[in-house]
C-alpha cells in the first residue's frame, strides 16, 4: 500500500495541495442545506400527491363514463325493440302523434322535475351547448373531484 | 455521536420518520458528496444543483437500496453518475474542445466567487481540465480525497488494474501539462 502511494505522489505539488483544491462556500451554505431539500421534498410530495389525486380522479371518471356509455347503450336497445314491438300493436294517428315542439316544450317546461333518463333523451342541439371548457377549469374540477361525488353520482 | 446508516436507513423507510431519516442523510454525507462533486463541475452554484438532485433521487430510490455496498458507496456512485451526467449536457450546449477546456477553466476559475486558490492550486485544475472526465473523477479521488482503489473501484465499478493505470495516464498528463506551461 505505502509502494502505491508513493507511486501515486506528484512531485510538483506541495502538500498544501494534495487534499485542498483551493474550492470554498458561502458561509453556511452546509448548515443550511438540510433545511433547502426538506423544503424541497416536502414541495415534491405535495406535487406527487396532488397528481397521483388528479390521475386518480381521471380514472375514476373514465369509469364513470364508460358505465354511463353502457347504460345509455342498453336503454336505447330496450326503447328500440319496445318500439318494434308495440309498432304493429298500435298505429296512432297522426293528429294523436305529438310534434317534436310539443315535446320539447314538454321538457323544458318540467325540466326542473326530470329524471336523468329523461334529460338523456332529450333532442341534442349541439349549437346550443358549449363544448369548449377551459382547460384551467376543467383541470381544477378534476383536481377538486372526490372519488365519492363520483360515486354518488353513479348511485 | 454520529448517527448510524443502519438508523438511517431505517428511519428513511418508516413511514412518520423519513424527514427525520433524510435530515441525517444530508447531514452526514453533504460535505463529502458536494466535495466530490465540485471537483468535477467546478462552480458552486453547480455543484449545489447536482448535489441536491444527487439527495432527492437517494430518497426517491432508497426502496432500490438492498444493501449489497456501504450506504456511502451508493450515494457516491449516484452523486458521481449526476456529476457525469452534468458535464455530458453541460458539453453538449457548449461544445468545449479538450484543448480549449483549460482555457475555458482559467476563466471560470476567475469569475468564480467561491475559488480561493493559490497559484500552484490553480495550475493543478488547469491541469486536471485537460483530463477525460472519467480518468479526471479517479484522479481526484486518488489524490484529493486519498481513496483506497478498492473503494473506488466499487463506487465506479472499475478493475483494481484498471483505476490504476487510469490514475497513472492521468499523473503522466499532469505532469506534462505543468511542465509545458510553467517551466517547472
Amino acid at each position: 500500500m505505502k509502494a502505491n502511494l508513493e507511486n501515486d505522489e506528484m512531485p510538483y505539488f506541495h502538500d498544501k495541495v494534495k487534499g485542498n483544491p483551493g474550492f470554498s462556500v458561502p458561509e453556511g451554505y452546509f448548515e443550511t442545506l438540510p433545511d433547502i431539500l426538506v423544503d424541497k421534498l416536502k414541495g415534491e410530495l405535495e406535487i406527487g400527491k396532488k397528481q397521483s389525486k388528479s390521475r386518480k380522479s381521471i380514472r375514476s371518471l373514465w369509469h364513470a363514463t364508460s358505465k354511463l356509455k353502457w347504460a345509455a347503450a342498453v336503454t336505447l336497445l330496450l326503447m328500440g325493440s319496445a318500439y318494434f314491438l308495440q309498432k304493429d300493436a298500435i298505429q296512432p294517428t297522426s293528429e294523436a302523434m305529438a310534434s317534436e315542439e310539443e315535446i320539447l316544450q314538454y321538457f323544458i317546461e318540467d325540466a326542473g322535475t326530470l329524471s336523468d333518463e329523461e334529460l338523456a333523451m332529450l333532442p341534442l342541439d349541439e349549437d346550443a351547448i358549449d363544448m369548449e371548457i377551459p382547460e384551467e377549469e376543467l383541470e381544477d374540477w378534476i383536481e377538486n373531484l372526490e372519488d365519492t361525488d363520483l360515486e354518488q353520482l353513479l348511485n | 455521536m454520529e448517527i448510524s446508516d443502519d438508523d438511517i436507513l431505517l428511519w428513511l423507510k418508516t413511514p412518520g420518520q423519513q424527514e427525520k431519516g433524510f435530515r441525517a442523510l444530508v447531514s452526514k454525507y453533504s460535505e463529502r458528496l458536494y466535495w466530490h462533486i465540485r471537483k468535477m463541475v467546478i462552480e458552486h452554484e453547480d455543484a449545489n444543483d447536482v448535489l441536491q438532485n444527487t439527495f432527492l433521487k437517494t430518497f426517491r430510490g432508497i426502496e432500490k437500496y438492498k444493501g449489497n455496498a456501504a450506504l456511502y458507496t451508493w450515494l457516491y456512485r449516484i452523486a458521481t453518475n449526476e456529476s457525469l451526467t452534468f458535464l455530458e449536457k453541460l458539453k453538449r450546449r457548449k461544445t468545449v474542445n479538450i484543448d480549449d477546456a483549460a482555457n475555458t477553466l482559467d476563466r471560470q476559475l476567475k469569475s468564480e466567487a467561491y475559488y480561493e486558490g493559490d497559484h500552484i492550486q490553480r495550475t493543478l485544475q488547469l491541469a486536471i481540465a485537460t483530463l477525460p472526465d472519467k480518468q479526471k473523477m479517479v484522479f481526484n479521488m486518488r489524490y484529493f480525497d486519498n481513496m483506497k482503489y478498492e473503494d473506488i473501484s466499487q463506487i465506479l465499478q472499475t478493475s483494481v488494474g484498471a483505476l490504476k493505470a487510469s490514475y497513472h495516464h492521468a499523473k503522466n498528463k499532469i505532469e506534462e501539462y505543468v511542465r509545458h506551461r510553467s517551466g517547472l
